[in-house]
């Protein structure tokens, strides 16, 4: 029985390292921020034309595989980098690694020497479907060193998104900051003008995966009293999000641009997508995205108003308001934008008539190949819920790229 | 399956892109342009979760539990697809098998 026991041990060894090296063609270190935030380094192989790896029996070939980030230099630093899971890919083999700030911190400079160590050497099998051929070949401990030693580096990019990510998947997609131009014929002031509009989202990085989020927008423009210009500053927000719909509150406060008007906001918000509710497409075949919608409630205390006279006490009241973003596809080449935000405030001194307020732009657009959706006309009419003060905008045939215009 | 080829990435993707949009044939030449953040997000949560359900086989071609199918996203991945067809290249490409937690079943 030992005997056998030996021979057998004998020839796994003989067999291993009998076995040729696969040539490893590139090293790439990855993230993912969906479902869950990872870090993934990944060994892409060299391989024959019509050979891909056989991923069904990696981790039937290497049941005991474990692996870590350690390092020459900092060999204390590195203790807590756990490895979550192999992976297998057609053309790679990967270590993931859960995303922590630590992880992130080390790694992010690539400069301590930093390399993935693993156990013991790996059995790759390569499949050659059409000709139904297999053949092995062996990863070492060595090679994975080698071909990631100096190599495990993220850039600022992907780490802020993985931060970003914290708060809320949604964080990162919403983050943007559009530059714009206002004719004088159009602006308020006579004069042209220029305006940025701007959201930025992020999670903290202490709160590793609990979705908490700082958040701030608004649009400010060289002409600081346009009525329209807005800031609001969330210090502490929280969102939940499951399958079509996020639900999410957020306290801190908003102004107009020149705080003039400015007060302390609370707010729970539901957004989702909801059907399609019109088709202009005739038969064409077009991207009918589905409109999304936001509904809310939001508390607030004034801290300063520039009303006059018995109006200008600073209240606390509620605001109940909803927003959409319809993007309607017409004929085949054609595109309607309907972006709008609806508002009632509860307070008799700033909602005297008990009317509802709104905002809302149209826009039509019109698909050029190869160059994307560009604008025929856009009408902007109403009032935002921190001034009141009512505007309306039309441009015509300024053939300027299309933005995202959520009125928010 | 033993990998996710071609045919079965396309009809994730169609999976996914039907959560947020209808369309009336063909879908590979539509591009994101006048995706909504949110459209983006449910998107991509779906593309992840039906590539996480599709069934995973073992050698002799029997379905397994053991082991799933998965792929790395995020935002930046998203804005590298200039419309429809990259995603499913990105998704054929680029999906991995990982060995399922203690306890996890993934279910087909």
């Amino acid at each position: 029985m030992k005997k056998i026991f030996w021979l057998t041990l004998f020839q796994t060894f003989m067999v291993i390292h009998a076995q040729e090296k696969i040539s490893v063609s590139e090293t790439l270190v990855g993230i993912n921020t969906i479902d869950g935030n990872t870090v993934s380094v990944k060994l892409f192989f060299d391989l024959d034309e019509g050979y891909r790896h056989r991923t069904s029996v990696f981790f039937r070939n290497n049941p005991n595989l474990s692996y870590r980030i350690n390092s020459i230099s900092q060999q204390e630093a590195v203790s807590d980098a756990t490895a979550n899971d192999a992976l297998a890919g057609n053309t790679f083999i990967g270590f993931r690694f859960e995303a922590g700030s630590k992880l992130m911190d080390r790694i992010k400079s690539g400069n301590a020497d930093y390399f993935i160590e693993i156990n013991d050497t790996i059995r790759i099998e390569l499949i050659n479907d059409s000709l139904n051929r297999t053949v092995t070949y062996v990863l070492t401990p060595d090679q994975v060193k080698e071909n990631t030693r100096n190599k495990l580096i993220l850039s600022e990019e992907e780490i802020n998104e993985i931060i970003q990510s914290m708060g809320g998947e949604i964080n990162m997609v919403s983050n943007h900051i559009d530059f714009g131009l206002i004719p004088g014929e159009e602006s308020a002031s006579g004069r042209t003008e220029y305006a940025v509009n701007y959201s930025y989202r992020s999670g903290y990085s202490f709160l590793k995966n609990i979705p908490v989020y700082f958040q701030s927008s608004g649009l400010l423009s060289t002409n600081p009293r346009d009525s329209l210009n807005f800031i609001r500053i969330f210090p502490v927000g929280f969102s939940l999000m499951k399958n079509h719909h996020e639900i999410s509150g957020q306290a801190g406060m908003e102004a107009n641009q020149v705080f003039t008007q400015y007060r302390i906001t609370a707010d729970v918000h539901w957004q989702g997508l909801i059907p399609n509710l019109i088709n202009l497409t005739y038969g064409e075949n077009r991207l009918r995205l589905k409109p999304v919608l936001e509904a809310g409630i939001k508390l607030y205390q004034e801290i300063e108003n520039d009303r006059s006279g018995e109006s200008n006490k600073n209240v606390l009241s509620g605001i109940a308001y909803a927003q959409v973003y319809y993007y309607i596809p017409v004929l085949k080449l054609y595109s309607i934008i309907i972006a709008g935000n609806t508002f009632y405030d509860f307070n008799k001194d700033r909602n005297p008539g008990k009317e509802l307020g709104y905002l809302y732009s149209i826009t039509a657009g019109i698909e050029i190949p190869n160059s994307g959706i560009k604008t025929i006309f856009k009408y902007a009419n109403g009032a935002n819920d921190i001034s009141f003060a009512n505007t309306s905008t039309f441009m015509i045939g300024f053939m300027a790229d299309l933005f995202m215009d959520t009125m928010k | 399956m033993e990998i996710i080829d071609r045919k079965t990435a396309k009809e994730i993707v169609r999976n996914a892109l039907t959560e947020v949009a209808d369309f009336s044939s063909d879908f590979e030449g539509f591009t994101f342009n006048m995706f909504h953040p949110f459209h983006t997000i449910v998107f991509l949560n779906y593309l992840k979760r039906l590539v996480n359900r599709t069934e995973c086989s073992d050698p002799q071609g029997n379905t397994t539990h053991e082991e799933f199918f998965d792929i790395d996203l995020n935002v930046n991945i998203f804005h590298t697809w200039n419309n429809l067809t990259d995603c499913i290249e990105h998704l054929k490409e680029n999906h991995f098998r990982l060995k399922s937690p203690t306890g996890k079943i993934h279910l087909s």
